[in-house]
């Protein structure tokens, strides 16, 4: 308790000379400000997109028509469309868990918003990780009955049907593509299933809430398509076993196109829930580099100022620390109780950083909706960051002044004036 | 038989400022006793404050040796020598040396920080009783006058019940009355037995010492015992 006794000295002095330690504290405060506005948002959009993609579904690839990549950033219409038969290819490959077409047939309108009809089959529920608020999901085999059978997205039943129950029909109004225009078709549906909601799936610009699902051999025969090898797939998702088999299966995905006669990035797109994760992080990972730069300015300025100021410091108490020599603090004394002086300043700014930068942080939220993304749980992992990196550097930039502090011979000291 | 506490034995001191060297302590042998009231006396300049910084362990001789308890204190490590200066070793100086962010209290305690000593928390009231500061324990140094500063520190210097207590001409910045105060705080520790060696001008203090020792040019030219 007494070795503790001696950093009142440390933190009374703290209460001399108001003014230059409160410049002291400002600079820490802004330290702390400086880092959270600019490096919770990154990290916040960064958790966001990183968290979509890990939510999109079970260790997905998914194959897309045409290559939406292209240079001129439009959609290139494929040579070669991926269809039915490419299925089946795909399912027979090893590490495959579940396939599934994607057919989207056209879409419903109801009022300013609109709902696609997607075809697919059941192994899509575990694809995508949807999951029934009610019923049942889409066979794989055709119903052959007057009504389409299909499960409704969690807006569809919500908001645009609302009041829709499973087993009841609707009909309604599909605009489907004809030629280079569009034509609408009424198609009979009965609901058995209701989908809980769930996030939109990256790189798809359909809300999956946004969806009325049928059985896509139901959805081809509407539309009278006789051969079912010719009609082009919109897309197909393919589930790995596991996450780790995700990059061999989408190799020999590849591989099975290519022998099919399609070309990558001309014919199909490819892209997997570990390469989405890979891209986002090298993508932050180069941005992190360039925040480090202007997070370093940042530290450096308060890093300066503490030890501007314990220089200072220590010159003015030469003969206190001279008079502390003589009654018996030891050169360690000496050096820890300039540490703590320094560590409690910038601690002092550093909390009074982090109250105002959670209530500034939580104030962009009104104006920027981005700021969304900046969670409580993300705010707690920037001052995880910064925190610690401004606390060592106020210890570190601090070891000089002490150092000297300690060093000084007390009968030098006591003559200084 | 009068016990030897500190023995200073053939100690120089050389300093250099400016490039040229100063002897400040000049072949000093001295004997301090159990009980001794020393006063240094000589003109500025003459080597007292650094005798005493010698014998307070503040300083290294350039040559020679101090032997305290028989251990010479020149071979002490910067450690050993904290501990010889906290448990036994009370410093009184001629501008207080109080720490002005600590009341009264707090500058009394100090020392104890330092020390292995266990001090009663009613050793610091009592102290502070003897100097007469009991009421102004909260104050702090800016809030007393100089003679008052001057009794907390010699409340500071005497806390850790040391061996010797070393002043450094004590009155030197304060008014006659002051300085008449502290003046009969000393002789009340003389009187209790402590052990003094004090660098003085004042002459009226020559009157109560058991020893004066004359310095001129770092060296001992007289010494009277009384």
């Amino acid at each position: 308790m007494r070795s503790l006794s001696k950093y009142r000295i440390s933190i009374s002095n703290i209460r001399r000379n108001k003014l230059r330690n409160s410049m002291v504290i400002l600079s820490f405060i802004l330290a702390v400000l400086l880092g959270s506005i600019i490096l919770g948002p990154v990290y916040g959009i960064q958790n966001y997109y990183v968290k979509t993609v890990n939510e999109a579904g079970f260790n997905v690839i998914a194959i897309f028509s045409g290559n939406f990549a292209s240079s001129s950033g439009s959609f290139v219409p494929p040579t070669k469309y991926l269809n039915i038969s490419t299925v089946s290819y795909i399912e027979k490959l090893e590490n495959v868990y579940a396939v599934a077409p994607v057919f989207l047939a056209g879409y419903f309108v109801f009022g300013n918003k609109s709902a696609y009809l997607v075809g697919t089959n059941s192994q899509m529920k575990q694809i995508a990780t949807l999951d029934i608020f009610k019923g049942n999901f889409v066979g794989d085999s055709p119903s052959n009955s007057q009504f389409i059978k299909v499960d409704l997205g969690y807006n569809v039943w919500n908001y645009l049907l609302k009041g829709i129950d499973v087993n009841q029909t609707v009909s309604l109004s599909l605009i489907i593509p004809y030629g280079y225009s569009y034509k609408t078709v009424d198609i009979s549906l009965k609901v058995i299933g209701l989908l809980k909601e769930r996030p939109k799936i990256p790189s798809i610009n359909v809300d999956p809430n946004n969806i009325i699902i049928a059985n896509i051999y139901d959805v081809f025969n509407f539309l009278n398509f006789t051969n079912y090898n010719l009609v082009p797939l919109d897309a197909i998702f393919v589930s790995a076993k596991d996450f780790n088999s995700i990059d061999s299966l989408e190799s020999n995905i590849i591989a099975t196109l290519k022998n099919l006669g399609f070309t990558k990035d001309k014919d199909y797109s490819i892209i997997s829930q570990k390469d989405a994760l890979y891209y986002i992080n090298n993508v932050f990972s180069q941005f992190y580099r360039f925040l480090n730069i202007i997070w370093a300015a940042i530290l450096s300025i308060s890093s300066l100022s503490i030890l501007i100021v314990m220089f200072i410091t220590v010159r003015e108490r030469y003969k206190e620390i001279g008079t502390l020599r003589a009654i018996g603090a030891r050169k360690i004394d000496v050096l820890t109780m300039i540490l703590v002086e320094a560590f409690v300043l910038s601690l002092i700014g550093v909390v009074i950083g982090m109250v105002l930068g959670y209530i500034i942080l939580n104030m962009l939220k009104f104006y920027y909706a981005f700021m969304q993304t900046v969670t409580d749980s993300i705010i707690i992992l920037t001052y995880s960051v910064i925190v610690p990196e401004i606390l060592v550097s106020s210890i570190v930039f601090s070891l000089y002044p002490a150092y000297i502090a300690s060093k000084v011979a007390p009968s030098v000291a006591l003559r200084y004036e | 038989m009068k016990k030897v506490i500190i023995e200073l034995k053939n100690v120089y001191k050389e300093y250099v400022t400016n490039y040229t060297k100063v002897l400040a302590l000049n072949d000093i042998n001295l004997k301090i006793y159990e009980n001794d009231f020393i006063a240094v006396v000589g003109p500025s300049g003459s080597g007292k404050t650094t005798l005493l910084n010698i014998i307070g362990a503040l300083d290294k001789p350039t040559k020679g040796k101090v032997i305290f308890k028989e251990q010479d204190l020149t071979e002490l490590s910067d450690k050993e020598l904290s501990k010889y200066r906290a448990e036994n070793v009370g410093f009184v100086f001629q501008t207080f040396n109080l720490i002005p962010s600590l009341n009264v209290l707090e500058n009394v305690k100090l020392p104890s920080y330092f020390s292995s000593k266990k001090i009663h928390e009613k050793k610091f009231y009592e102290i502070l009783d003897l100097v007469g500061l009991k009421e102004r324990i909260f104050h702090k140094p800016l809030q007393l006058s100089g003679g008052e500063q001057q009794r907390v520190a010699i409340a500071r210097a005497l806390i850790n019940d040391p061996v010797i207590i070393l002043a450094d001409e004590p009155t030197g910045n304060l008014d006659s009355k002051s300085a008449e105060s502290i003046l009969r705080i000393f002789l009340t520790l003389k009187e209790s037995g402590k052990t003094i060696v004090m660098a003085t001008h004042n002459l009226r203090l020559l009157d109560h010492v058991t020893r004066i020792i004359y310095l001129q040019d770092g060296a001992i030219i007289n010494e009277v015992i009384k």
